[in-house]
């Protein structure tokens, strides 16, 4: 009797040393299949006054007012290329870009062969942007996930994302001695500011196993300015987009239109 | 002998095991954790993924009452959020760091799980997503869900509370889960007129006008404030004013008609939740029956239901008298509630 507790003891001990230090169990070999597709990176960079922007460092914005720029991100969906058929495929998924923190590419599997007519719209779909699903949750998403709340991009005061969200200080002062003492913000979203982005006439190349990469660019200050208009950031300093709707769908038709190729 | 010397051994083989590799032996807390539910109320419906353990309720606890939730480490949720107020606050507008006036009054936090939105403005669907507001408003606490967890993975304390209540680091995941789940334990339903419906206990003569009066067609205050939880939930406007600072559900809607309406605030409490209203307007219980007794301003949107009353002032009394029997003073009580 005194030697089965003994040995149930010892047999006990040897059981919680492996469970407690137990290691990754080791995975199986992936199935090796020959791949016949290469990366479509698409990368985008900012400029203020055309030099590459960056955070918290005074600019002067288009009203002339002495500025600096806290937040830049958004969203690209819903990208479409035509295929080597001809044919428009639909790429699922959204893209988020945080241009102040180096997150400013996307690349995309393709198989091989020479696509065309790159499109994408500025914004998050209705269809992940759950404003239209009761059940959503955005706290479901991983740190890495581009929707994930660690991003800082969904409302905390609403449901939904917010496309376009740029934030910074001005100088409102008459003597512009860098006294940033007013904050602006824009955080504009909403499935009306889900915009069309067409880049007709594109051409991409994929090959196997390589990157094929096209380059876009912004200039800051466009996203105030337009041919027509200037949004004073000392007057109209900030929209949550419903308080302000006009004011919001001035600024993400400024962030579309002023996207370009390089 | 034997037996003590197998003992013994055991023993020193735990204690090595735990020397050895702390990390991995510390248990994580999945033990579910049974809220008891009051009578009256409907069932509860925990989400799947936020089960309740007493590792997150403690470990939300603490971080419901920790200023490394602020930017500036100076204040967290219970800066404007007192036990002794229901979880709301005394002031009209409660400040955020730097001194900063927030937007609106304070709401009680109490009975959140039963909650089918938050805020005045129902503009978020889960308690999860709810305390994600007071974090990165710019008045209020104005840091980041990214800050704060890069805070709690340095911190003394933390990194074993997280690992004990999710087996992980400090996440975004467990932080916003941990934290609602402490606020979903925040449960009152132990009023007199709790008492009086379930226990026996006995109203007075004023407090039954008052009930009366409550639950008629003469002052329709039922007619919103019903259920469980004295809330239907819905949201009115009931002709606070002619023109609203604040519109209201129409922030979260854009529709013209959700203008200056705002969600049916729960009576249970009201006499710890002063000032009342979504702006807080209104300093005193006695204030808050007048205006309904007036009929309020002819806006719009107003509800139909908010029409001149006619009450006497016995009558005010008496629905005063009613609304003070939903007091729960064991909940502002509650050690458990406390940091």
């Amino acid at each position: 009797m005194k030697n089965i507790f003994k040995n149930s003891a010892l047999a006990l001990i040897v059981l919680l040393t492996f469970n407690s230090c137990k290691k990754d169990d080791p995975i199986n070999e992936p199935i090796i299949v020959e791949d016949k597709s290469g990366t479509f990176e698409i990368e985008i960079n900012a400029t203020m006054n055309g030099e590459p922007v960056q955070g918290f460092t005074p600019f002067t914005n288009v009203n002339n007012h002495r500025a600096t720029i806290e937040d830049f991100k958004f969203y690209l969906g819903a990208f479409k290329l035509k295929n080597p058929q001809g044919v428009s495929i639909d790429i699922s998924g959204v893209a988020f870009f945080d241009l102040l923190n180096n997150v400013n590419s996307v690349k995309i599997k393709l198989p091989e062969g020479d696509y065309a007519d790159l499109s994408f719209f500025v914004g998050v779909p209705d269809e992940l942007n759950g404003t239209s699903n009761p059940d959503f949750s955005a706290s479901i998403y991983n740190q890495e996930h581009p929707l994930s709340i660690f991003n800082g991009m969904y409302w905390t005061w609403s449901t939904g994302y917010i496309f376009l969200k740029v934030e910074g200080k001005i100088d409102t002062s008459a003597t512009q001695n860098q006294d940033f003492n007013r904050s602006y913000f824009y955080h504009v979203g909403l499935q009306n500011n889900f915009l069309p982005k067409e880049f007709p006439g594109t051409e991409i190349k994929i090959n196997k196993g390589e990157t094929t990469k096209l380059v876009f660019k912004i200039e800051y200050n466009d996203l105030f300015r337009n041919p027509t208009d200037t949004i004073n950031m000392a007057i109209n300093s900030f929209t949550h987009t419903t308080d302000n709707m006009e004011l919001a769908e001035k600024v993400i038709r400024n962030f579309r239109d002023a996207l370009t190729l390089e | 002998m034997k037996i003590k010397t197998a003992i013994l051994f055991l023993f020193f083989s735990f204690l090595l095991i735990l020397l050895s590799c702390e990390k991995d032996v510390l248990v994580p807390d999945n033990k579910i954790f049974n809220l008891i539910i009051p009578k009256g109320f409907p069932p509860l419906e925990i989400p799947s993924d936020n089960l309740i353990t007493q590792a997150k309720i403690d470990l939300g606890k603490k971080l419901f009452f920790d200023n490394i939730l602020s930017a500036d480490s100076t204040i967290n949720c219970g800066s404007c959020h007192f036990q002794q107020f229901a979880f709301a606050e005394n002031k009209t507008i409660s400040v955020g760091i730097g001194g900063q006036l927030g937007f609106r009054n304070a709401q009680p936090l109490f009975n959140l799980a039963w909650n089918p939105h938050f805020f005045r403005d129902g503009g978020v669907p889960s308690l999860e997503l709810s305390i994600l507001n007071p974090i990165d408003n710019h008045r209020e606490m104005a840091t980041t869900v990214p800050e704060i967890v890069y805070r709690l993975n340095r911190h003394a304390e933390y990194p074993t509370l997280f690992r004990r209540a999710f087996n992980d680091t400090a996440t975004a995941f467990g932080f916003i889960r941990a934290l609602s789940t402490f606020q979903r334990t925040l449960i009152s339903g132990n009023s007199k007129y709790d008492r009086y419906l379930y226990q026996g206990a006995q109203l007075t003569s004023q407090e039954k006008l008052g009930e009366t009066l409550f639950f008629s067609e003469k002052t329709s205050c039922s007619s919103c404030h019903s259920g469980f939880n004295f809330s239907n939930f819905a949201f009115e406007n009931n002709g606070l004013y002619l023109m609203y600072a604040d519109s209201g559900r129409q922030r979260i809607t854009t529709l013209e008609h959700d203008r200056g309406k705002f969600s049916v605030a729960s009576l249970r409490n009201i006499q710890y939740t002063a000032p009342y209203m979504h702006d807080g307007s209104l300093e005193s219980l006695d204030e808050v029956i007048e205006h309904y007794n007036s009929g309020g301003q002819a806006h719009p949107n107003k509800n139909d239901l908010i029409r001149p009353l006619g009450l006497s002032d016995i009558e005010k009394s008496a629905l005063k008298a009613f609304l003070l029997t939903l007091s729960d003073e064991e909940f502002t009580t509650n050690k458990d509630f406390k940091p």
